[in-house]
């Protein structure tokens, strides 16, 4: 759509809805959320940029060789992590007899691999979602 | 010598079926050049020839004792490959007569197409019919079996033509059932007995309950459809006609002793199994014999009357001699009822089936390929057009008339000494056992006299009388084939004037391996003597009545009624039957269907319901 | 102990190629099949190596995070899992060198990758589902297989297909949603997801809640029915499997449904055990529903004329044998349907397979009009002969030594009337397959019928399938022997 209000609107409040995405990303293993919740969080933003400046701008935002390579690295990461556990003679994705660092509960910095796969998987999601936000506008 | 002893010895059975596989391999390679088509025909009789000879090299051997190979590893439990007196005969048999017939095919086949595949599954269905009787255990005989239905089926629909398919279809699939119900004789007898040997088998034969009828019942179903017996022997006339007369001649000759070789061999080896049991074991085996064999006599009865009042009505020659198959195999049936009827005083039924099979063979063989060479020269296959044409074809005319006579039975051929051993024995069957058995024999006469004036009509029809003015001008050819009808011809002469060679040198020492009773066989079966009045009497009296019949027929034009189109059996009546179910069956399947597509949700909640309930029930 | 990760190893192999393959830019070409082939290669010596070590050895569980089984995912590594996870990697490496070549006519040159990821994904999850000894877990890997198969019919953009696929899809997703059903009165009343964890439970809970388990396994077998097409359910299949590209229903008919019906082996044998289930009498409604599949597919066979169409109802019939098997109760027939998993798996793919490449060299799909192809395609047409032959139940084929089995465990069983059903049913097989073999080889071809020629791969790949099935038919005491090893741990765990 053309509005001026809505375009303007949208990129003052664009950085804050990814900065919440994140918040529910990296938060995931504290409160409710995690990857797939907050991976979406963050893809309704480019959705939302989509949809107020069109979809070629859309696509210029997160381009398809990009989104591309964020879904495959966000599943390669998750394995290569998980045959850390299998490498140091453990079985897959052994999460405190591997070594991750468990840290305090409460912390962000805890429960050793949890976050770090969660962050991995959540902006897959993000991709995932853009991409076929963009592949259902291309088809009309 | 040494080595070919044991070579032999070890694996007799693998080079046999190694010598074939190597020719079939070698068929499709030659081409279609002259010169490469003679040598593959040569190839394949000369193959054929040399398993033969091996196989009578083995002869003395096998006198002994049996011999056995066992093959592990292959199909989870190994093959057993068997050889005794029994399949022997048999396996030589089959060797001459496939030796004969492709002598033979030099007439038939040599002009139409496809050669190639023609010998190709003549050189399988020779394999398979030799494996078949050579298997020891019943898993490598089924196979061996199935593999010789479907190969047989390609060689009688060689002809290609659409009516020829058809045809064949019903031949194929009354196989693939026959087969079937073997296989179940099969399952339930080793689900009862846990092996699968034909020895053991027997051995708990006896134990079982009435399970045995059943599986007994299926095994004579599925041979009895192999071997022509009635009501499943539908599929006899609908394909000969249809096939190349060379094929028609091995399938009489052969394919259809292998049902009645598998009924005896079940029968046999039920007898054999009471070697060292006690009494009660023995008794129970004989009383289940016993109500077998009165089935089965009952049924190669009507096989035979079926086949020869069939075969009366019939004008073309090659119906005829279809449905006189069924009818003598309906005799071999009946001989073997009677051995399995009396149990070890079963000899002569046992001698005389097995005596029938191989006159059968050979004696239909020849009538084939003379039926053959007529065609081949007059393309007339109704007998009632041709005439006198002992002219022209002196040479079929006399080998055709050495097959009549051993057909109908007269002595100094073949065909006497083997129905003379089944008159025998469906007396002694009346004697010892049920006296109703007494209108057994009369039908036996009756069918005999029969049989007599039906090929009386085919004889005086055919070669004499006057000849129709376009066959004036034939001259006969002599070719591989007048040397093959030739071959058979002087065999039958032989057997029919020394009968007694082949019953002591094979079938004596077979019924004495087999376990039938020791006495019975010296005192009634060696040196038989088949000369003697009664028995000739009882031939004189059986042509007369030919005679009679044939004169009462041929003038009351009795040979020409035919059932009305409504109650006719033929395929006339099971052609619309079939495309009339088959398109409301269409019509049927797809309305069902197009239901069931539709109402998908319907049928997931209904099903869910229905078995929600039921297993509720259980509470 | 590098020997015990090989589960792990094949699914993260193939997660993770499936994963790669998007990233392709060059048009799909040799380097491509090159890089896809030593993958899947990798993946068949991973398998291989597997067995071996679990024949050789025992069967052992692997947990996933070092959490013991009631608390993380729990794979069981048992004979009948290795086997069946080489034998789904085997048929995909010889089912995906067909499709290399014969793809080209079915579906546009730039969704080629796009199959390959959702082929490998359908891979990951099929061998999940084996190995899974979690129920949850098993649903998780359901929904990939739902998804995924739906895909590789969707994939080829025609208007049957994509009605097809739509009906598989929704009829899927109703399974599963019934799966789920269940499997939550299940961990109601147990308040277990692991599958050994729940055995060890059950026997009490089944008298304090009978209905419970009742309505449980009701929903699982329903929900599992749909997807494994037992006879009133199945109305997916002959649209979806006719319709797809070739590799698609090789694959399908030859590996996903079987996928189903072990989860469903899986569920009455390892959960609830075989008592409850003879009690409930579970087995006796499968048995019904096994006539019926074996009967009315081959009665709803003998009416197609599009033989691929032919080919899906007579896999309804087959599938109908293995439920037959599953339904006795008993060890031997446990062991029989397993068989006929693999030898099944076999001759379908070698019939589809060929059927394709008929499909393929002539444009025709019509039965009737497939006279005289014998001679022009050789090799297709023994490939075929070979599967028919086997359908039939011929000596000498995977197929005989398994109706031989299914025979043998039914007298076992006490059902022997059942064993008529069996042989009535490879006679209606006869019935329908033998005309086409007759007419490929016994007429005449009436006129010119070549559109394009058949590629090597596509050749070779259909000899080795057929050649497979034939050699498990002389040689079944190689698969036997792993099956009743593994029938044993199977009941006992």
């Amino acid at each position: 759509m053309d509005d001026l209000f809505v375009r303007i609107t949208t990129r003052m409040i664009l950085p804050f809805i990814q900065i919440y995405g994140l918040y529910v990303i990296i938060h995931g293993h504290l409160s409710p959320g995690g990857a797939f919740s907050g991976g979406s969080i963050f893809a309704a933003s480019i959705v939302l940029y989509t949809l107020a400046y069109g979809l070629k701008p859309g696509q210029k935002r997160l381009p398809h060789h990009i989104s591309s390579k964020i879904e495959t690295g966000g599943i390669l990461f998750f394995i290569l992590i998980g045959l850390i556990g299998v490498a140091l003679g453990y079985t897959f994705l052994t999460n405190q007899e591997a070594g991750f660092p468990m840290g305090e509960i409460g912390r962000v910095l805890s429960a050793g691999l949890i976050p770090v796969v969660t962050f991995a998987l959540g902006l897959k999601v993000m991709s995932t979602v853009v991409t076929l936000f963009h592949t259902m506008m291309e088809e009309e | 010598m040494n080595i070919t002893r044991t070579m032999i010895e070890v694996a007799l059975p693998i080079i046999l079926l190694t010598i074939g596989l190597l020719e079939i391999l070698l068929i499709p390679f030659l081409g279609e050049r002259q010169k490469k088509r003679r040598f593959r025909r040569v190839t394949v009789r000369i193959v054929i020839l040399l398993t033969t000879l091996i196989m009578i090299v083995i002869y003395p051997e096998v006198l002994n004792q049996p011999m056995e190979w066992h093959i592990a590893n292959i199909f989870g439990n190994g093959i057993i490959f068997r050889i005794d007196l029994l399949s022997l005969l048999f396996m030589i048999f089959a060797g001459f007569i496939f030796f004969v017939v492709s002598l033979h095919t030099a007439v038939d086949i040599k002009g139409c197409g496809r050669e190639r595949s023609f010998y190709l599954f003549f050189m399988l269905t020779y394999i398979s019919t030799i494996g078949t009787l050579m298997a020891g255990d019943l898993l490598s005989f089924f196979m061996f079996f199935e593999i010789m239905t479907f190969s047989s089926f390609v060689l009688m629909v060689h002809q290609r033509g659409q009516k020829v398919i058809e045809a064949g279809a019903t031949y194929i699939y009354f196989g693939i059932l026959g087969g079937l119900s073997i296989l179940a004789g099969i399952l339930v007898l080793s689900a009862f007995t846990q092996n699968y040997e034909w020895v053991t088998l027997g051995e708990k034969f006896g134990e079982l309950g009435n399970i045995k009828y059943v599986s007994a019942a299926l095994f004579i179903i599925g041979f009895g459809i192999k071997a022509g017996m009635a009501p499943l022997h539908h599929w006899v006339p609908v394909i000969y006609p249809k096939a190349h007369l060379s094929v028609n001649a091995l399938s009489s000759g052969i394919l259809m002793k292998v049902g009645g070789y598998g009924i005896l061999r079940l029968i046999v080896s039920v007898l054999a199994s009471t070697e060292g049991q006690n009494d009660v074991v023995v008794n129970a085996i004989t009383v289940s014999l016993e109500d077998i064999g009165a089935i089965v006599i009952w049924l190669g009865i009507i096989t035979m009357v079926v086949g020869v009042i069939s075969a009366l009505e019939q004008e073309k020659m090659v119906r005829m001699l279809a449905y006189h198959s069924v009818s003598q195999m309906g005799y071999v049936i009946m001989g073997i009822g009677v051995a399995a009827y009396l149990g070890f005083d079963g000899a002569m039924g046992f001698a005389g089936a097995f005596y029938h099979m191989i006159n059968h063979g050979i004696f239909k063989g020849l009538l084939f390929l003379m039926a053959g060479a007529v065609f081949f020269k007059t393309k007339e296959k109704n007998m009632y057009k041709l005439g006198g044409l002992y002219k022209q074809m002196p040479y079929v005319a006399t080998v055709g008339l050495i097959a009549s006579l051993a057909i109908t039975g007269m002595p100094l051929f073949n065909g006497y000494a083997s129905k003379t051993i089944l008159h025998h024995a469906i007396e002694e069957a009346h004697i010892y056992g049920h006296p109703g058995l007494v209108w057994a024999e009369y039908i036996f006469t009756f069918v005999s006299a029969c049989t007599a004036a039906s090929f009386i009509k085919l004889y005086s029809r055919v070669f004499l009388g006057s000849t129709p003015k376009k066959y004036q001008h034939l001259k006969e050819e002599y070719n591989l084939g007048t040397i093959a009808m030739g071959i058979m011809a002087t065999v039958i002469l032989i057997i029919g004037l020394f009968p007694n060679a082949l019953l002591n040198h094979f079938i004596i020492p077979a019924a004495r391996t087999l376990h039938f009773d020791e006495y019975f066989i010296d005192n009634y079966l060696v040196g038989m003597e088949l000369f003697n009045s009664y028995d000739l009497t009882n031939m004189i009296i059986v042509y007369a009545l030919g005679m009679l019949i044939y004169t009462v027929g041929m003038k009351f034009n009795l040979f020409h009624i035919h059932l009305p189109k409504q109650l006719d059996l033929e395929s006339d009546y099971y052609t619309p039957i079939y495309q009339k179910t088959g398109r409301s069956f269409n019509r049927y399947v797809h309305a069902i269907e197009n239901f069931i597509s539709k109402s998908d949700v319907f049928i997931y909640g209904s099903m869910l319901l229905v078995l929600i309930l039921m297993l509720l029930n259980f509470l | 102990m590098i020997s015990y990760h090989f589960p792990v190893f094949i699914l993260m192999l193939l997660l993770g190629f499936a994963v790669v393959i998007p990233l392709h830019r060059k048009p799909f070409g040799k380097s491509f099949v090159v890089k896809m082939f030593s993958v899947l290669g990798l993946a068949f010596i991973l398998a291989f190596a597997e067995l071996l070590v679990v024949i050789y050895g025992e069967a052992y569980s692997y947990t996933f995070g070092s959490y013991q089984g009631g608390i993380g995912i729990e794979f069981l590594v048992d004979e009948f899992s290795a086997l069946m996870t080489l034998v789904v990697i085997t048929l995909s490496i010889l089912i995906l060198a067909y499709s290399v070549k014969d793809l080209e006519h079915e579906i546009a040159s730039s969704k080629m990758y796009s199959y390959y990821t959702l082929v490998f994904l359908m891979l990951f999850s099929i061998i999940g589902m084996i190995f899974t000894n979690d129920i949850f877990n098993l649903y998780v890997f359901v929904e990939a297989l739902s998804i995924t198969s739906v895909a590789i019919i969707a994939i080829k953009n025609k208007k049957d297909t994509l009605m097809a696929s739509m009906k598989y899809l929704l009829m899927g997703a109703i399974g599963s949603v019934t799966v789920l059903m269940g499997f939550a009165l299940i961990y109601m009343v147990t308040g277990h997801l692991n599958m050994s964890l729940i055995f060890a439970e059950i026997n009490e809970v089944w008298e304090q809640y009978p209905i419970n388990i009742l309505l449980a396994m009701g929903f699982i077998l329903t929900g599992f029915g749909i997807k494994a097409a037992i006879f009133p359910l199945h109305n997916w299949l002959p649209d979806a499997h006719s319709s797809a590209p070739t590799p698609s229903s090789a694959l399908l008919s030859g590996l996903v449904v079987k996928a189903y019906v072990f989860s469903i082996a899986k569920m009455m044998y390892r959960v609830i055990g075989q008592e409850i289930t003879i009690n409930i009498g579970i087995s006796d409604y499968i048995l019904v529903f096994a006539v019926l599949s074996m009967v009315m597919g081959s009665l709803f066979a003998l009416s197609q004329t599009d033989i691929k169409r032919r080919l899906a109802y007579s896999s309804v019939a087959q599938i109908g044998y293995i439920f037959l098997g599953l339904g006795l109760g008993t060890e031997l027939g446990l062991s029989a349907a397993l068989f006929h998993v693999i030898s099944h798996a076999f001759m379908k793919s070698a019939l589809f397979l060929s059927a394709g490449s008929i499909i393929y060299y002539t444009g025709n799909r019509n039965v009737r009009k497939m006279d005289g192809i014998g001679y022009k395609m050789p090799i297709t047409m023994a490939v075929f002969t070979i599967g028919v032959l086997g359908m039939i139940g011929i000596p000498g084929t995977s197929g005989f030594m398994s109706k031989w089995y299914l025979g043998l465990a039914v007298l076992d069983g006490g059902h022997p009337e059942l064993l008529i059903v069996i042989l009535l049913s490879s006679f209606l097989n006869a019935l329908y397959y033998l005309p086409v073999v007759v007419s490929a080889f016994l007429r005449e071809t009436p006129l010119e019928m070549h559109r394009s020629s058949l590629p090597q791969s596509m050749k070779i790949s259909m000899a080795v399938v057929g050649l497979g099935s034939v050699v498990i038919g002389f040689y079944p005491s190689m698969i036997m022997n792993i099956i009743e090893a593994a029938v044993s741990t199977f009941i006992g765990i």
